[in-house]
């Protein structure tokens, strides 16, 4: 493996520090009305990239949409949606092989789906299952972390792990603005610099953490900056440019891939909604705040350039909307489905070989549901 | 799902991670309407935010379970959907809902009496399953009897001996003692069937059984009169907030009141000389607020709380001064927070600022809660006088009624002038009428006497 990076250049890198600093400007490809900021076309990814991230983004929003029903219907407990930030979610599920891992936040739904797991099995945690969802090893995506950042030093102990066997598996890892404040952030990043670690730390920078807007989380100029002190290279993209996004996310992971070490990028985007259904978003921001963003929704940008492109017509969007459809269907089927708790499952699954304590309490808990049963037989007089 | 011509009765959900109740606002759609799944059907606002509610279901409206304006608790039915879509109007014009018979048997078995209003309890969307427990849906049959429970505990007749043992009942968990607590019932008086004398939930519900065959008899005692010539409104959570702020006011505060009458045509005057075409100039409200500012800094008792635990009372070093505002929902008092380094233009703005936003429900809870001392301006809703209620747990509020040209005695001649009466009512227990007094003087004073009032400022 030590063959396959340049060390030569890893190092004239960390020690050249003007290289780990980000652009600028975050990087724009396409600008909010769908104009290339390139004169060369050929700097964008490939159409049919493209036009998959466009069809995953129509999915990912009607995945929120449907989510946010179902919130408000008492089928899930709670949802933070991630509406507006469909760019961020699909290119962080795209821009990964087969062999990777991808390591989500709870606001990261639309992300595993687009990876590919099954969209009731994504809602699993937020509908209050037990076992919180889905196979992580079928798809390769980590549980949606709720506590915020501790999927970064996991994701760094997976991807060390693999360096360690040999694999060439990168591992992209997502957290927000407000996670960069946590100390699981500083210890992730550091350990993953100090042992190069095949790890895309990817900051989707939505302004806020709940209520607390960027400027009282950080005075960095941007929290790509971030990464120069640990001698991880950083950049900013603008996260509603799905274009952009494949770009400079396909780069991170191909340079971690090479063994360049860890990478960080902010995605500047905006959460459009309220934190979650339990939060009241117009008591610290304004309308006007949230409809200059709207101006720049991630989908509106790249149909623009697509169909100015003449790459898409409305055929080929009725099938997009078409598929998005099946799968809100798909989803609101599944989640109407109640599977009744076992209480035998509270002790199942602890240990392989039960503790003692957990073989006495099953054997009360047995004992108190067998006083039921006769009571149960009664039917109401 | 079927489709067959099954009612479905959507439950109000929790609409955010642990709210109990939600109000009313808007039915966006009518009995008779045809619905489509995920449609929104009404506008809801919860403790937290105004939420549309969308339908799980399709089909045709039955019953609206709640009128507008009316609290529905969580887990109580919120609309029934008939699945079967054909064109047959409801035989039954009345919006009297034909309930499922086996949910009425088990209302009747499970609630006589409680006095639920809301009829149908409505086909679980997923009945059954075969699981060896029966879902009991989401109410604990405890919770549905306590009314009917607890009063003939009181009297004996469902605990006939009370034993007084002092040693703590065992139980077989922490969930024992509250569904007991709960139904009214006492943990001694329950015979126990577990290992060791512990009581088991199965023995509590057995107990909760027997109590509601003995109360059996009078089940109407706890459903509400609904005497004839009168209807009832039940309080809207704002209501019941606010009613529980004043009832401690009252309860807990021995006021007492001062007023005057005040000649406000100087003032007046100076309102309409200092406005321009381009700017009409504080109003008259921003320059009373900077007197009654100016007045807690030479009475700051009077900007305080009292601390009836350690008999002290807590000065605020900042004027955080309330505005009683009719809003949209009800009377709130929002605060101008650091009122005391404002000048009166910059009071001006933030009241025009604050009493928009409240009249719209789009006070912060800060301002909601950051007041210090209240003014009320109870003149603008074309009144005199008010014995005002203190906005607990602040300890005075200072009250104006409407300006209105009254004949005055001026130098001995009768002249019109532009007259408010202020009244003043304060907590006795943090100072005596006296200093009450001269802190309306104070203010009154300036009124009547603004330009030496300002210069002072």
């Amino acid at each position: 493996m030590e063959s396959e990076w340049n060390f030569d250049q890893y190092i004239y890198m960390v020690i050249n520090e003007d290289l780990m600093l980000p652009s600028r400007e975050p990087v724009m490809l396409l600008d909010p009305d769908g104009r290339p900021t390139v004169d060369d076309t050929a700097a964008l990814p490939a159409a049919d990239d493209l036009l998959r991230g466009l069809a995953g983004m129509v999915t990912a929003r009607r995945f929120n949409e449907q989510a946010s029903v179902l919130v408000r219907q008492g089928r899930l407990a709670v949802y933070p949606s991630s509406y507006g930030q469909e760019a961020c979610q699909v290119a962080a599920a795209q821009v990964l092989d087969d062999e990777d891992w991808l390591f989500p936040t709870y606001r990261d739904t639309a992300a595993a789906v687009t990876r590919g797991v099954d969209p009731v099995e994504v809602l699993g945690l937020l509908k209050g299952d037990w076992h919180s969802g889905y196979d992580p090893y079928e798809r390769r995506v980590a549980p949606l972390a709720t506590p915020l950042a501790t999927q970064l030093p996991h994701a760094v102990g997976v991807a060390h792990a693999a360096r360690l066997r040999g694999e060439s598996t990168v591992v992209l890892a997502m957290c927000g603005d407000g996670a960069t404040s946590e100390g699981d952030f500083h210890e992730a990043l550091n350990f993953a610099a100090v042992f190069r670690v095949p790890v895309v730390f990817f900051v989707q920078n939505n302004q806020y953490a709940i209520s607390v807007p960027l400027s009282r989380q950080t005075v960095a100029p941007s929290l790509a900056h971030k990464g120069v002190g640990y001698g991880v290279p950083g950049e900013q993209v603008d996260g509603n440019d799905l274009a952009a996004l494949l770009h400079v996310l396909s780069a991170a992971v191909g340079r971690a891939r090479a063994g360049e070490g860890p990478q960080l990028v902010e995605g500047r985007t905006y959460r459009m909604q309220a934190h979650t259904n339990a939060d009241d978003a117009t008591r610290y921001r304004g309308d006007d705040e949230v409809a200059a963003w709207a101006a720049k929704d991630p989908l509106l940008r790249l149909d623009a350039y697509l169909r100015g492109a003449g790459l898409l017509d409305d055929a080929r969007a009725a099938a997009h909307a078409d598929a998005a459809e099946r799968l809100a269907r798909h989803t609101r089927d599944g989640i109407a489905v109640d599977v009744v708790p076992d209480p035998e499952d509270l002790f199942r699954f602890v240990y392989s070989t039960p503790t003692p304590q957990l073989v006495e309490q099953l054997a009360l808990v047995r004992d108190e549901l067998s006083r039921d049963e006769p009571s149960r037989e009664e039917t109401p007089r | 799902m079927t489709s067959t011509t099954t009612e479905q009765t959507f439950l109000l959900p929790d609409l955010g991670e642990g709210l109990t109740e939600a109000e009313v606002v808007q039915w966006l759609v009518a009995e008779g309407d045809v619905v489509t799944m995920d449609q929104p059907v009404v506008e809801v606002e919860t403790a937290k935010s105004v939420v549309e509610v969308p339908c799980p279901y399709a089909g045709r409206v039955g019953v609206l379970h709640a009128a507008e304006g009316e609290c529905v608790e969580v887990g109580r039915p919120l609309i029934t959907i008939s699945a079967d879509l054909e064109p047959e109007p409801d035989p039954d014009p009345e919006p009297d809902p034909q309930p499922d018979p086996q949910a009425e048997a088990y209302r009747t078995e499970e609630q006589a009496g409680s006095g639920n209003v809301l009829v149908g309890y409505g086909t679980s969307a997923h009945p059954g399953a075969g699981r060896r427990r029966r879902p009991r849906g989401t109410r604990p049959a405890a919770l549905a009897v306590p009314a009917v429970v607890a009063a003939p505990a009181d009297d004996g007749v469902a605990n006939p001996e009370p034993p007084h043992d002092s040693s703590p009942v065992r139980v077989i968990s922490p969930i024992v003692r509250r569904l007991a607590r709960e139904a009214g019932l006492d943990l001694a008086a329950i015979p126990p069937t577990g290992a060791g004398g512990t009581v088991t939930r199965s023995d509590v519900r057995a107990a909760v059984e027997r109590a509601r065959a003995a109360s059996a008899p009078s089940p109407a005692a706890a459903v509400a009169p609904a005497a004839p010539g009168e209807h009832r409104i039940p309080l809207s959570g704002f209501r019941r907030a606010a009613s529980r702020v004043l009832s401690r006011s009252r309860a807990e505060i021995p006021e007492a009141t001062v007023w005057v009458d005040v000649d406000a045509t100087a003032l007046w005057e100076l309102r309409e000389a200092t406005r321009t075409p381009d700017d009409p100039g504080p109003g008259l409200l921003a320059h009373i607020a900077r007197f009654v500012v100016a007045g807690l800094e030479a009475y700051p008792v009077l900007n305080a709380r009292l601390d009836t635990e350690r008999d002290e009372i807590v000065v605020s070093d900042a004027v955080n001064l309330g505005i009683a505002v009719q809003g949209e929902t009800g009377l709130v008092a929002p605060a101008v927070l650091g009122a005391d380094s404002m000048t009166t233009r910059e009071l001006d703005t933030a009241l025009r600022d604050l009493t928009a936003r409240a009249r719209v429900g789009r006070s912060t809870p800060g301002e909601l809660s950051g007041g210090t001392f209240t003014l009320n301006n109870y003149g603008s809703l074309g009144v005199d006088g008010s014995a005002a209620i203190i906005n607990h747990p602040q300890v005075a509020i200072l009250g104006f009624g409407r300006i209105i040209d009254r004949p005055w005695v001026v130098d001995g001649q009768i002249v019109p002038r532009k007259i408010t009466q202020m009244s003043f009512v304060f907590d006795h227990r943090v100072c005596d009428g006296g200093t009450a007094a001269a802190f309306m003087r104070t203010v009154a004073d300036a009124i009547e006497n603004p330009l030496p009032a300002i210069v002072r400022l």
